[in-house]
């Protein structure tokens, strides 16, 4: 799987293809070798992820699937979704895609480095992963566990915020209903 | 689709979106969105269970297993206190509660694992987000959690009353002779 995606350079806005892909080795290494140091230097909250592990059990399990943004021979993002087991909270008995983890290269965070070297990588995985729960029959449902101090980017992406989950240690889930233009389709 | 996003496409276009990915075609909408990455600094979203890792590694195949057991303990010892009706010593007493179970999870005695696996290894218990076999729950609970964690967690409870009780003296300004 290759999908031709664009990032846009932080410091001059102009946009630059790169591609979203399936995750493979490679991007693990790239985590390790060029990601891993920089997250535990800014102290970010997902230095210690282990995605050689997350690879290695995707590979075995049909119910998740991991992606990563590839620009330059760089990963640029990486993000894992469940497509099976997670119900909707906003219509119950519907199922969704469940984000369950993103991340975005330290040089694309803001809080590391500034102007980021690229910017979109969230915008785009949030977009195909719903993309990705209509493929699957979902109609665009797609819930998420937003990080502490991440949600007014899901605010931003219009997901509907259902509060503080006590069960997920009071992170705030975020859910997206059904994409409108299915919903149009099948009512034609 | 919000009917935000529609008035984006709508004014950038008379073509409705095909897919959630022609969003990122709209330069206004694609530039808020941008703008929002930027403000959060790192968009992460997950909940991580690589904390339960070195159980896991002994059998990788059943991490999954291990987080969805996880949030459904969180799940069940809320309910469980949530019976009790402690008022607003509640929430303290589920904290101290989860924080005794995370630490039996991360690194459980050979008799807790013992149990802590048996029930990993039951498939009918994993179709779902939690663990709808609440029995299940409760008697592992009843392994995980010890008398001395029991006591530990009505002690932090209730010092919790205690300083909500002094607090509300000093509010009221109640004299105390």
């Amino acid at each position: 799987m290759q999908r031709q995606v664009q990032l846009i350079r932080g410091d001059n806005n102009t946009s630059v293809n790169a591609y979203l892909v399936g995750l493979q080795q490679k991007h693990i290494d790239d985590y390790k070798t060029l990601w891993r140091n920089q997250l535990i230097l800014h102290l970010q909250s997902d230095k210690f992820v282990d995605w050689e592990f997350k690879l290695r059990f995707i590979s075995n399990s049909p119910n998740r699937e991991g992606y990563a943004i590839e620009l330059s021979g760089e990963t640029q993002g990486l993000m894992l979704i469940e497509t099976q087991l997670h119900g909707s909270r906003i219509t119950e008995g519907q199922r969704l895609v469940y984000m369950e983890i993103v991340a975005t290269a330290p040089w694309n965070r803001t809080d590391i480095q500034y102007p980021p070297r690229y910017k979109s990588v969230g915008t785009i995985f949030i977009q195909f992963a719903r993309t990705r729960s209509i493929e699957l029959g979902y109609q665009g449902r797609l819930g998420l566990h937003s990080l502490p101090g991440t949600e007014k980017f899901y605010h931003n992406q219009r997901m509907l915020n259902l509060g503080a989950d006590e069960d997920y240690e009071n992170m705030v889930y975020f859910e997206y209903n059904i994409w409108r233009s299915y919903q149009k389709s099948t009512e034609d | 689709m919000s009917q935000q996003e529609s008035n984006y496409i709508q004014s950038a276009s008379n073509t409705e979106p095909i897919s959630p990915m022609d969003l990122l075609l709209n330069e206004e909408w694609l530039q808020s969105s941008i703008q929002a990455e930027e403000v959060v600094g790192n968009i992460g979203a997950g909940f991580c269970s690589d904390a339960l890792l070195e159980m896991a590694l002994v059998n990788p195949e059943l991490y999954y297993r291990l987080k969805t057991l996880r949030i459904s303990l969180n799940r069940e010892v809320r309910l469980l206190i949530q019976d009790w009706n402690l008022g607003t010593a509640t929430s303290t007493a589920t904290a101290t509660a989860r924080e005794k179970l995370l630490t039996r999870l991360r690194l459980p005695t050979p008799d807790v694992r013992k149990h802590i696996e048996a029930v990993l290894l039951k498939d009918e218990l994993f179709g779902e987000e939690f663990i709808s076999n609440r029995q299940v729950l409760r008697e592992l609970l009843g392994v995980m959690l010890t008398q001395e964690d029991w006591q530990s967690i009505a002690s932090v409870a209730a010092d919790s009353l205690r300083q909500q009780i002094m607090q509300q003296v000093v509010f009221e300004k109640i004299g105390v002779a």
